[in-house]
């Protein structure tokens, strides 16, 4: 059992293990995710870096382990039974490998999630997604001499963006939930360099922020962290402080 | 109603099954392999049908609600094990879940069909009853096998969208809205596209029935009427019934999407 050790963690999981039929993928783990912290995530292929974000953020059930004692997650000190799924979901939000849109223009998928009973309070803010596509240097069509040549981003077929352009669609639909852990699956996976740099530079800059809806708690616990999951160790070693390594549960 | 029909004789019968021999032969001579299956088929459709007919002339004769109500669940109950028996992928109360919208529809439209529009007396009289519950069982089963398979199929291939949504923060109805919809009209279109050319493309058998048993026609496509709307509510309200309860079963209370609890046919 390995366990990273941090005093008022704001994610934390305790000995979660995962069986996929009788194999054990990873076994007991426990993590602690302090407030602004960056965790780098490591493990070869198939070590279970996926499941692992996937059951953080509650995709998946939560499974006994192999002595049969049970894994638990807790976020802000609740544990995970007691947040509803929806809240939870919008606070430690996972960014899956393979980014997934409906048959509709990039905007309207921006907007779609602003139908969920979850978020009804909430509403679509195009002057935000337009400054973050502005810094990482796609059109929106408006005011942008540079970008004329390209067809309005934002109302493009989502169905035919480039995997690059998908993962950055992506990336800003999930920004707009605000959450405070983002579980990030190879995020850049197909990003060229250019655009993976102005990419880090965005996140490095959100992550950086202090939320403001957040102004009655203090400072330091709303900072924003991750759990990042890349295979490029230089983007780890800019991106994160930490780091979390599942290989070595193979000689357990 | 009158009687002015052709009694068919077990020599009659006999000179129909003749027209086997033209779909055997057809068989051998065009190696269709299907000569075995032809004859199977025919023996188990006489077999049946002269098994159903005895069975009924006696549930007719004893005229009790109680044995006519227990024939009735037995026949809901094969139609529910068939409308399971098409699909691919299974979960663990699929029997369950497709007994009950089988029961929740059929017992709704034939209160309503039985008691409201045609005001028989007793509801029971099997004269009445059978025909109406083999149509509207019939019309169900096809509904609810098209939309558990629609509903299962798509929740495996669509995983990643349905995923998506619940991980933005979407409850797990929200993010199945779009494929119990989907599940929805295909298993609701085949009744839609049938009544749209009903009697100019199809004439209903029912309605041909009672038009051989001396009925005049104009009188028979009133019954015929009926019997549409009685049968597409029913596979209307079995479907929905079978998808909701597909979809309690696949979700969790934690909006979780269990695939695994998927198993699918080898």
């Amino acid at each position: 059992m390995r366990t990273s050790q941090k005093s008022n963690p704001l994610l934390s999981c305790t000995n979660l293990s995962r069986q996929i039929s009788t194999n054990w993928i990873w076994t007991e783990i426990s993590i602690n995710l302090a407030a602004g912290e960056r965790l780098a995530l490591r493990g070869s292929s198939g070590s279970g870096k996926s499941l692992l974000l996937r059951t953080l953020a509650g995709l998946d059930l939560i499974q006994s382990g192999p002595s049969s004692q049970s894994g638990s997650i807790s976020f802000r000190g609740k544990s995970l039974a007691a947040w509803e799924m929806p809240q939870y979901r919008s606070q430690v939000a996972y960014l899956a490998q393979q980014p997934v849109f409906f048959e509709d223009t990039v905007e309207a998928n921006l907007k779609q999630i602003f139908e969920f009973k979850a978020h009804q309070n909430r509403s679509y803010n195009p002057q935000k997604i337009k400054a973050w596509l502005n810094e990482l240097s796609l059109s929106t069509g408006t005011n942008n001499s540079a970008g004329t040549d390209f067809t309005d981003f934002l109302q493009r077929p989502a169905k035919e963006l480039s995997g690059g352009e998908a993962q950055v669609a992506a990336l800003l639909r999930v920004l707009q939930l605000e959450p405070q852990v983002l579980l990030l699956d190879e995020p850049t996976a197909s990003l060229d360099s250019e655009l993976s740099g102005l990419f880090e530079k965005l996140l490095k800059r959100w992550q950086a922020e202090i939320p403001e809806n957040n102004a009655s708690t203090p400072a330091l616990t709303a900072q924003r962290s991750w759990i990042w999951v890349s295979h490029n160790p230089e983007q780890l070693r800019r991106m994160c402080r930490n780091t979390f390594c599942l290989d070595q549960e193979n000689g357990n | 109603m009158e009687t002015n029909y052709i009694f068919l004789s077990g020599g009659q019968l006999l000179i129909a099954s003749g027209l086997m021999l033209l779909n055997i032969g057809l068989s051998l001579i065009l190696k269709l392999g299907l000569a075995k299956q032809w004859s199977i088929a025919a023996v188990r459709m006489v077999g049946q049908l002269l098994l159903v007919g005895f069975l009924l002339d006696w549930v007719f004769a004893l005229n009790n609600p109680f044995w006519i109500l227990g024939v009735a669940l037995f026949m809901a109950t094969i139609a529910s094990v068939t409308a399971v028996g098409r699909t691919q992928k299974r979960f663990s109360t699929i029997y369950l879940n497709s007994f009950i919208s089988i029961l929740g529809a059929g017992f709704f439209v034939m209160f309503f069909a039985l008691s409201g529009v045609l005001q028989i007396d007793p509801w029971y009289s099997p004269q009445y009853l059978f025909p109406l519950l083999g149509m509207v069982l019939g019309n169900t089963l096809n509904g609810i096998s098209l939309a558990l398979e629609r509903f299962m199929d798509s929740l495996s291939v669509r995983r990643k969208e349905v995923e998506m949504l619940l991980s933005l923060g979407a409850t797990s109805w929200e993010a199945a809205h779009e494929l119990i919809r989907d599940a929805l009209r295909t298993s609701m279109i085949p009744t839609l596209n049938s009544m749209m050319v009903m009697g100019i493309v199809s004439l209903p058998g029912m309605m041909t029935g009672q038009i051989l048993a001396g009925v005049s026609p104009g009188e028979a496509v009133r019954y015929q009427i009926m019997m549409i709307f009685v049968i597409a509510a029913a596979a209307a309200i079995g479907s929905t019934l079978v998808v909701v309860l597909a979809f309690r079963a696949l979700f969790n209370s934690r909006h979780q999407l269990l695939l695994q609890r998927l198993r699918t046919l080898a």
